[in-house]
């Protein structure tokens, strides 16, 4: 045939369409200990175009050929894929081995089978796939992956030479886990945020009673104690789910230094309405107000999980139900307690001014530690 | 797993039962598979001896000496003048077997160089011929204008521009394209561009007469572009409704070259046009590793009513279930296709079209779109191919019992 110089690629549907382009097959499964299972299957073609599996060049890859260069494709495969673990805590790189060989037909033909072992160290809540196989000899190579938290419903994601990298979350499976994930982490940040709590608190402590002749008072009934609980934690939450929501959406951005060392104060001037209550007369306005700094700083917590693959909507609402589910949690423990105690002067005149002066004295070193850390 | 019976192939001394086991195992599957219409089951195995053969690895004609050319690179890896080699001839091997898998080849090969600010235009040439070969046409259009702009004489830069345009149904670039192209490739292939871009903007019936002279008298057409030119006069004879001429066109272009996959679907195409399934059917059938003849496969079998259309129908569901997985699904139209014809889902046949006419404009692409809006019982669904066909004054006799239904429905 006597061909021109020029590539005549020129009609169009004939090229994709009769073969499948190189893909390899990834899935991993990461357990709540951190150990990792899984297998990856890497087409016959791309280990030979990759490594070099037909030794005797006859254009025939056996079973033989296949197992003798079991370490060699092994070493390959592994130093080419690098898989990161993260929680809280920080980040660790996953040990990687395979041991054992299999062979598997797909549609486009014999596939090898690695099995995959590892462990991450932690217990994860996303893995980070650095997929680097074939695209030095094979630049539209992919990696198809199939990454399972625990018995989590898959997540598919492809990785090629363009985006060699993909965060992965433990919650990004379905909706309902990722609301359940972020309601986790809600309750927890709340019962761990301790000027959240503190701050909470500080506006509880005189729920259970009256400021009544410059002293507080004993209140006769349960009922009032509830509704001035009620519009206090009513209040907190309308304002700090408006500030979570803003900034979580990026319609607010303040800068973290800022934010902390305004909650801090938010904490010293709570505890400084109950030892000047008179200047202070409606403590639900002031929880409304101050509800608007602490939604910020629950929105920078978010941001440190991460929101990418998750459904922004699902995170938020989970995460914000979390949080309202811990501090109703410190509510019903904290106030019915505080009721029973309420006539006694141990409460009214050493817990509530002493503890107040203590807070007062936490929340200033707070708010000089977290200002200084902007310088 | 149908497609396990062809690639694993069978060795001297396994057992009959083995044999029978590999005949019915793939069967099973592929029952179980279509009853509960997920796709085939496998599961990894571990062969029965050494000398079992796992895969054949193509050798490429095309491919001859890129060995020598792939060492040569690995001794200096700058060495642009052998990595431009090499990389056409990866691209030649993925056009003559219809393997992606070479262009990906191709792009590893010219990375170097692409990845640097500055490649050259003949490189960012090669990798647009790259980005349209994967359906990647505004990637492949912004390669092909900025190394034009650097270098307007490279012939192959403003063809790939022709046909990238084309497809993209921009008629005018197109054209003007093909203009630039001249005298920078052979006259044939000017004239060829030239005329694909006319038959399809209300110059149909000139244009063809134009190529059709040119065909008969020209002696030096090269082989390559000679098929590509008697493709295009087989469409556009066809355009006309000129089924005869089309297929005299068919079988020239056949006759040059066999193996051209693109003119044995057409092929297939006419011979199912023209109610002969079977012919279609004997045919594909040595071709069915490959999935445009196995849309086509199942298309004839069932017009043949043919006992194996169900397994062909099945195998090119598993191919496409796997193709989708990818991040870039380049198969929209002949998946509507299929979905249209084989499956009777015009529903799902329209959504499909939809999607895919944004990224490709071909008659082709109007036809299933077409298709599938009357057969969903929904024919103003394809509103947006009849503007397009009045505003190039598209003509094609294969689109116009859909258009004339609008006619009458708007009368």
């Amino acid at each position: 045939m006597i061909r021109s110089a020029i590539l005549l690629l020129l009609l169009i549907p004939a090229l994709a369409l009769a073969h499948k382009p190189s893909d390899s097959y990834l899935s991993l499964t990461v357990e709540d200990g951190g150990t990792l299972s899984g297998q990856w299957d890497i087409a016959l073609r791309d280990l030979e175009r990759a490594v070099g599996v037909d030794q005797n060049r006859d254009a025939v890859i056996t079973w033989g050929e296949l197992k003798a260069r079991r370490a060699e494709l092994r070493d390959h495969i592994l130093s080419r894929l690098t898989v990161t673990a993260g929680n809280e805590d920080g980040e660790r790189v996953c040990t990687l081995d395979s041991t054992g060989l299999k062979v598997d037909d797909h549609v486009d033909g014999a596939y090898a089978v690695f099995p995959l072992s590892g462990d991450c160290g932690l217990s994860p809540l996303s893995l980070t796939l650095n997929y680097r196989l074939l695209f030095d000899r094979d630049a539209s190579h992919q990696g198809l992956v199939d990454v399972r938290f625990g018995d989590q419903t898959g997540q598919a994601v492809a990785l090629s030479n363009q985006h060699r990298e993909q965060t992965l979350r433990r919650d990004g499976g379905n909706g309902l886990a990722a609301l359940a994930t972020f309601f986790r982490q809600g309750v927890h940040h709340i019962l761990i945020g301790y000027d959240h709590i503190l701050f909470l608190l500080t506006l509880l402590f005189p729920a259970v009673l009256v400021w009544r002749q410059g002293a507080w008072q004993p209140k006769e009934s349960m009922r009032e104690a509830l509704v001035t609980t009620l519009g206090i934690v009513t209040a907190f939450t309308v304002t700090h789910s408006l500030t979570l929501a803003l900034a979580s959406l990026g319609l607010v951005n303040l800068p973290s230094w800022l934010v902390e060392s305004a909650i801090a104060i938010t904490v010293g001037l709570g505890a400084l309405s109950n030892l000047v209550p008179r200047y202070f007369p409606r403590r639900w306005v002031m929880a409304l107000v101050f509800g608007l700094i602490h939604g910020l700083g629950f929105a920078a917590v978010l941001s440190d999980l991460g929101l990418e693959g998750g459904s922004l909507v699902l995170t938020l609402l989970g995460f914000n139900l979390g949080v309202e589910a811990g501090q109703a949690l410190i509510v019903l423990i904290f106030v019915p307690a505080a009721f029973l105690v309420r006539r006694t002067a141990a409460y009214r005149r050493w817990f509530v001014p002493i503890g107040s002066i203590a807070i007062i004295a936490v929340a200033s070193v707070w708010a000089v530690e977290r200002l200084g850390g902007a310088w | 797993m149908p497609m396990t019976t062809s690639c694993r192939a069978t060795t001297k001394g396994r057992g009959i039962l083995n044999q029978l086991r590999r005949l019915t195992l793939p069967g099973l599957f592929l029952f179980l598979g279509g009853a509960f219409g997920g796709h085939a089951v496998a599961a990894p195995y571990t062969p029965e001896s050494d000398d079992q053969i796992l895969q054949r690895l193509p050798t490429p004609e095309a491919l001859e000496g890129a060995d020598a050319l792939q060492q040569r690179l690995a001794n200096a890896p700058r060495d642009l003048d052998t990595a431009e080699r090499l990389a056409r001839l990866y691209i030649q091997a993925a056009q003559r077997e219809g393997d992606p898998r070479y262009l990906g080849y191709a792009s590893a090969t010219l990375a170097p160089w692409l990845e640097s600010a500055d490649a050259p235009p003949t490189v960012q040439v090669l990798a647009a011929t790259i980005a349209q070969g994967e359906h990647r046409f505004t990637q492949a259009r912004h390669l092909l204008r900025q190394a034009l702009k650097e270098n307007p004489r490279l012939g192959q830069g403003w063809l790939t521009l022709a046909v990238v345009t084309q497809v993209q149904g921009q008629y005018p670039d197109s054209l003007d394209a093909c203009r630039n192209a001249a005298n920078l490739v052979p006259t044939g292939a000017t004239l060829t561009c030239q005329a694909s871009v006319l038959a399809l903007s209300g110059q149909l019936v000139p244009a063809y007469t134009k190529l059709q002279r040119y065909a008969s008298a020209a002696t030096d057409t090269p082989d390559d572009v000679a098929v590509w030119m008697q493709t295009r006069l087989a469409e556009m004879a066809w355009q006309q409704g000129a089924r005869q001429a089309a297929l005299t066109h068919i079988e020239a272009g056949r006759n040059i070259d066999r193996d051209d996959r693109y003119l044995r679907n057409l092929y297939a195409d006419w011979l199912i046009a023209e109610s002969r399934p079977g012919a279609a059917i004997a045919l594909l059938k040595p071709h069915a590793d490959q999935d445009g003849a196995l849309l086509r496969l199942a298309i004839a079998g069932i017009a043949a009513e043919d006992r194996r259309a169900d397994l062909w129908a099945q195998q090119f569901r598993d191919r496409m279930a796997a193709a989708q997985r990818s991040a870039e699904f380049a198969h929209l139209r002949e998946l509507a296709r299929f979905k249209l014809t084989v499956e009777q889902d015009p529903e799902a046949a329209l959504d499909l079209a939809r999607d895919n006419w944004r990224s490709q404009k071909e008659p082709a692409d109007m036809h299933v779109y077409l298709a599938a809006a009357q057969a969903a019982g929904d024919p103003s669904a394809a509103q947006d191919v009849r503007d397009f066909i009045l505003e190039n004054d598209l003509q094609d006799a294969r689109l116009a019992p859909f258009l004339d239904h609008r006619a009458e429905a708007g009368s």
